[in-house]
């Protein structure tokens, strides 16, 4: 079964991207959208879908003056990327030969 | 909705492509701190390396004490923020260790080598770039760049420079790594 949500590829990219962090750490905002080569109106509306879905945390915080957005995967994140990778994966193990 | 294996194939490509080029992100920030605390370490040791004289050993062993601790200070909280304490004390000894191992390799040749001062100038910042070039084919090309500018430019000092060699180490080199330093962390 797709999960709509995450199928999207950019939307598969950040969970990607979150997914390799260790289970405690943040990513930067800035940091995440130089990864994946995107624009900031581009990255913040996927992030919301994310984030209505539970799969994603944003923290929104003051560093001194400047605001600073952080955001990790949720556990509930972390499984469905898993399941979907294993959903495409079984995809091409299906494959003929 | 239905996936065909071609689109598999394209967004497992593009995941493995993500996970790639995060990683490679993770080591660039981790990196950047190591870099400006040893930029700033060997701005200041060549700096001062020709105005201290025979002061200038103890000067150089100082700087190392420092960036020795600093280096395990770094590693200790990079990992402490995700690993248990005694893993993190862990990684930041090997850290300390193998440093010291690289830097006992090279004084040992220094000294049976009889280096005058001008090849023991050179010799450190090369060596420490060649090493930066060799972890960039893996870690991630800015590493291999970094490391490649940085040797040519120790070289052209030691070929062209004469006298004026500390001081193009701590400009050139000192300074790339802080510069460097901040670019991996931006």
């Amino acid at each position: 079964m797709v999960d709509e949500v995450i199928h999207q590829s950019m939307r598969l990219k950040i969970m990607s991207s979150l997914n390799v962090l260790p289970k405690a750490d943040w990513l930067d905002f800035s940091r995440l959208k130089a990864i994946l080569q995107t624009t900031d109106g581009n990255l913040g509306a996927h992030l919301e879908t994310l984030s209505k879905a539970g799969y994603i945390a944003v923290d929104k915080r003051f560093e001194g003056k400047r605001p600073q957005t952080r955001i990790r995967a949720t556990p509930a994140g972390r499984k469905a990327f898993a399941d979907h990778v294993a959903y495409l994966r079984a995809i091409l193990d299906s494959a003929p030969e | 909705m239905t996936t065909d294996q071609e689109e598999a194939t394209a967004l497992l490509a593009s995941v493995a492509g993500t996970e790639r080029r995060t990683r490679e992100f993770l080591v660039y920030a981790r990196a950047g701190d190591y870099m400006i605390l040893w930029g700033i370490l060997w701005v200041v040791g060549f700096a001062f390396s020709d105005r201290l004289g025979a002061h200038t050993r103890t000067l150089w062993l100082c700087l190392d004490a420092i960036g020795f601790a600093g280096t395990a200070y770094i590693t200790w909280r990079a990992v402490s923020s995700r690993e248990p304490g005694s893993t993190a004390r862990n990684v930041a000894l090997r850290t300390v260790v193998a440093s010291l191992t690289f830097m006992g390799f090279g004084t040992l040749w220094v000294d049976l080598a009889h280096f005058g001062w001008r090849e023991q100038s050179a010799f450190w910042p090369s060596f420490v770039t060649a090493c930066l070039f060799v972890l960039g084919l893996w870690a991630g090309r800015a590493f291999s760049i970094v490391g490649a500018l940085l040797f040519a430019t120790t070289m052209a000092g030691y070929f062209f420079l004469g006298p004026w060699l500390d001081l193009w180490l701590a400009v050139t080199c000192g300074g790339a790594l802080i510069a460097g330093g901040f670019w991996l962390r931006r």
